[in-house]
C-alpha cells in the first residue's frame, strides 16, 4: 500500500482499477531490428517526419483564426524542430549503432534532449523541455500510424491516473467508464478539476508522481475530500473507504432533499449549488438547491474551445434561467487569466498571475469580450431570476467603472429594443482582502456579498495552494479567515444586503456551524455537498451555533479551531428531525 | 572571409522556441557557415535543435561566427535580432 497526497479538487471516495496515462502515451516496440532491415528503417522514420510535419502545417491552418500570432509562431518552430536534420542524423545513428527501432530511437534522442534542457536551472528554459515531449508524441502518432492511448479505449469502469490530462481528453470524459480522477500536475482551477467537479467524479490532482507510482491494473482509492491517492490499500484500509462510500449511497437523499435547510430550533439557510455548465443545475436540484449561488461562466470558454459570442452565452444564461424556474441564479463575469485557462483570448506573460491582469480586470481590459457577456446576461435578466456578481473586485474606483460597463451595455440593448429586467441585482466577490478588512463602502455600492473563501484565503495567507511546497499553511481554519468572515458578514448586515459565501468552506460540514453561527444565511457549494451540509444544518441549533462561533473567534492556531469545530458538531448535534 | 561577435542573449525567456526559430530562419538566408557557441558547446546556426540544445538562459553569453562570402553581414544581421531582444519586449 502507498498513500499519494495532492490537493482535493472534487470531494467523494471512488474505489476502483487504475488506467494509467503517463507521459509515455505509446507501447514502443522495443525489438532489435536486423542490419538487413535498416534502410528500411530509415525510410519509415523520414517518411513519419514528413507526415508529422503536414500534420502541423494542417493544425496551424486550423487554430489560425483562434489563436494569437505567438502561439502559432511556436508551431511554425515545432515544425523547423521536427524536419531538423541534426534529429534526423541522431534518430537514425540510434538505428544503425544500436539496432533499435525507429520508435525506440525517437524516444532515446528525444529523451536526451528533453533532459540537457531540464538540467538548467532558469524555469524558462527548463519548461522548454515540454516541446521536445511534444514532438516526440507527435513523431511516434506518425511512425505507429494511430492514435495515442487515451480516454477512448476505456471499457470498464477505472479510476484515471495522469501526468496530466489536455482539454479535449477531460472534455470527453464519460461519466459512466470514469468513476475517479488523479493527476500528477494541475491545481484546484485546472480545467481537469472543473470538469471532475462538474460530473461529480471523485479527484485529486498535484499529486506529482501518480502516473509513475501506479500501474495499469492497481487497485486504488481516490479520496476527494483529503486529497490522497492510495495504492493498493490493504484491506482494513479498503474496507473503511468501502464503509465510507456506503452512508452516501444509503442517505434517502430524496427524503432529505424535500426537507428544509433549518436548525433545529428553525433558523433557514439557504443552500445553493455551485455551477460551471447549466446541465448541472439538474443535479442541484436533485441534490435540494435553493437556487444556484455561483454559476463560473468561464467554462462556457473551455468548451466551446474559443471566446463564446453574445448569442451562444446568452443561450446558456437563458437555459439556465429556465432550468431554475423562479428561483435565483447568481451569474459571475468571467474570472480568466491567472491560472485558468481560455482558449483563444490573448494571455499576459506575468511574474506573478494571481496578483497580475485576471478576473474582473482582465475582462475590463478586453471591453468588447466584457460587454457581449453583459449584454448576454442583461438579455437572460428579462426570462428569470438573476443576479450578477463581479469576481475579485479589490477597490471602489473598480467596482464603480464594472458598474457603468452594466449602465453602458443596458443603454445599448435598449437603443435596440432588447427586453431587459428593470432591475438586476448586482453584488461582488469579496476575495480580496483590501474588501475583506474595509467592506462597508463597497457595501453601499452593491445589492449583494458574496465571500470566495478559495482566494481570500490564498490573498491573507500569501499561500498559493497549488504550489506543493507551501501548500499545507493554506488552511480556512486560520483565525485571520474567522475573523475577516465576521468583519464582512456585520458589514453586509449595516448595510442591510444579504451576504453568502461560495468557496470550498462553505460545502465543508465541519464549518457549517461556525458559518451558520457567525450570521451566514446563504450558502453556496458544488452540488455534491448539499445533502451532508443540510444533514450538519438540521442536527445543530442556531444558538449552539453562536456560542460556538463565538468561541473559536477567540482560538490562537488553525489546528485549534478545527479540532474545536469537529467537536462542537458532533456534540451539540441534537438527533436530526425526520 | 571569417566574421565573429560576442552577444549577451537579454530578452526574459531566454533563446526558447520562437527567438530560436527567428534566429535560425535568418541564419539561413545567408551562404556562409554560421555557427553559434556558448562555452564549450558549438551550435550549427542553421539547425533550431543545435541552437535549442545551447539552453540559452537569459544572461547567457554567446559567440556568432560566420565564414563564407557574407560572412560581415550575416553576423551584423544576426547580432542585431539577439540585442534587439527578439522584438519582445
Amino acid at each position: 500500500m502507498e498513500i499519494l497526497k495532492g490537493i482535493a479538487v472534487s470531494p467523494g471516495v471512488a474505489i476502483s482499477t487504475a488506467y494509467v496515462l503517463g507521459r509515455e502515451r505509446y507501447a514502443i516496440p522495443t525489438r532489435a531490428v536486423d542490419p538487413a532491415d535498416f534502410e528500411a528503417e530509415v525510410v519509415r522514420f523520414r517518411a513519419a517526419v514528413v507526415k508529422a510535419a503536414e500534420e502541423l502545417e494542417a493544425l496551424k491552418d486550423r487554430l489560425r483564426s483562434t489563436l494569437a500570432d505567438r502561439y502559432v509562431a511556436i508551431l511554425d518552430a515545432h515544425r523547423a524542430m521536427l524536419t531538423d536534420e541534426r534529429l534526423s542524423q541522431d534518430v537514425i545513428g540510434r538505428v544503425r549503432d544500436e539496432r533499435v527501432t525507429a520508435e525506440r530511437a525517437v524516444v532515446l534522442v528525444l529523451a536526451e534532449y528533453a533532459r540537457t534542457l531540464e538540467a538548467v536551472e532558469d524555469p524558462y528554459i527548463s519548461q522548454r523541455a515540454g516541446d521536445i515531449f511534444d514532438i516526440q508524441q507527435r513523431l511516434l502518432g506518425a511512425l505507429m500510424g494511430r492514435r495515442a492511448a487515451g480516454m477512448s479505449d476505456i471499457t470498464e469502469p477505472v479510476v484515471i491516473v495522469a501526468h496530466e490530462l489536455t482539454p479535449t481528453e477531460t472534455l470527453a470524459i464519460d461519466r459512466a467508464r470514469v468513476v475517479g480522477l488523479a493527476t500528477d500536475g494541475g491545481g484546484s482551477a485546472s480545467h481537469t478539476s472543473i470538469v471532475a467537479r462538474a460530473l461529480s467524479i471523485p479527484a485529486v490532482v498535484g499529486l506529482g508522481r501518480a502516473s509513475a507510482a501506479v500501474v495499469a491494473g492497481d487497485t486504488v482509492v481516490i479520496d476527494g475530500d483529503k486529497g490522497l491517492l492510495v495504492v493498493n490499500p490493504d484491506s482494513a484500509t479498503l474496507e473503511r473507504y468501502r464503509a465510507a462510500q456506503k452512508p452516501a449511497a444509503a442517505a434517502p437523499a430524496g427524503l432529505l432533499r424535500d426537507l428544509p435547510a433549518v436548525t433545529v430550533d428553525g433558523r433557514a439557510v439557504r443552500l445553493m449549488g455551485n455551477i460551471e455548465v447549466p446541465e448541472e443545475i439538474s443535479s442541484a436540484l436533485a441534490n435540494g438547491a435553493d437556487g444556484i449561488g455561483l454559476f463560473r461562466t468561464e467554462f462556457l470558454f473551455l468548451r466551446a474551445g474559443h471566446e463564446p459570442s453574445e448569442e451562444e452565452q446568452f443561450f446558456a444564461y437563458l437555459q439556465a434561467a429556465r432550468m431554475l424556474g423562479g428561483k435565483p441564479l447568481v451569474i459571475r463575469t468571467f474570472d480568466l487569466g491567472g491560472e485558468k485557462l481560455a482558449v483563444g483570448v490573448k494571455h499576459y506573460v506575468e511574474r506573478n498571475p494571481s496578483l497580475g491582469c485576471r478576473s474582473i480586470r482582465f475582462s475590463m481590459e478586453n471591453p468588447a469580450m466584457f460587454r457581449a457577456q453583459l449584454r448576454a446576461i442583461l438579455r437572460a435578466s428579462a426570462h428569470g431570476n438573476i443576479r450578477l456578481l463581479f469576481p475579485m473586485i479589490s477597490s471602489v474606483e473598480e467596482l464603480k467603472r464594472a458598474k457603468a460597463f452594466v449602465d453602458e451595455a443596458r443603454k445599448e440593448l435598449a437603443a435596440r429594443g432588447v427586453p431587459v429586467a428593470e432591475k438586476i441585482p448586482t453584488g461582488i466577490m469579496v476575495e480580496v482582502p483590501s474588501v475583506a478588512v474595509a467592506p462597508d463602502a463597497f457595501a453601499a455600492q452593491v445589492d449583494f456579498f458574496s465571500v470566495g473563501t478559495n482566494d481570500l484565503i490564498q490573498y491573507t495567507l500569501a499561500v498559493e495552494r497549488v504550489n506543493e511546497h507551501v501548500a499545507w499553511l493554506f488552511n480556512p481554519a486560520h483565525p485571520a479567515i474567522l475573523r475577516l468572515l465576521k468583519n464582512i458578514v456585520e458589514a453586509a448586515a449595516r448595510a442591510r444586503i444579504p451576504v453568502s459565501i461560495c468557496g470550498e468552506m462553505a460545502g465543508d460540514p465541519v464549518f457549517t456551524m461556525f458559518l451558520t453561527g457567525v450570521g451566514f444565511e446563504e450558502l453556496s457549494m458544488t452540488p455534491p455537498a448539499i445533502p451532508r451540509v443540510k444533514r450538519t444544518l438540521r442536527s445543530i441549533s442556531y444558538k449552539d451555533a453562536k456560542a460556538a462561533a463565538d468561541r473559536a473567534l477567540q482560538l490562537e492556531n488553525a489546528r485549534e479551531v478545527t479540532a474545536f469545530l469537529m467537536e462542537s458538531v458532533t456534540a451539540a448535534a441534537k438527533p436530526p428531525l425526520r | 572571409m571569417v566574421a565573429e561577435k560576442a552577444v549577451t542573449i537579454d530578452n526574459k525567456y531566454g533563446l526558447h522556441a520562437r527567438p530560436a526559430m527567428q534566429f535560425v530562419e535568418l541564419a539561413g538566408k545567408y551562404a556562409s557557415a554560421i555557427t553559434l557557441t556558448r562555452g564549450a558547446k558549438v551550435a550549427d546556426a542553421k539547425s533550431i535543435m543545435e541552437v535549442l540544445m545551447l539552453a540559452a538562459e537569459k544572461g547567457s553569453e554567446l559567440l556568432i561566427r560566420a565564414d563564407g562570402d557574407d560572412a560581415q553581414e550575416a553576423v551584423e544581421a544576426l547580432w542585431k535580432l539577439v540585442a534587439s531582444k527578439f522584438d519582445e519586449e
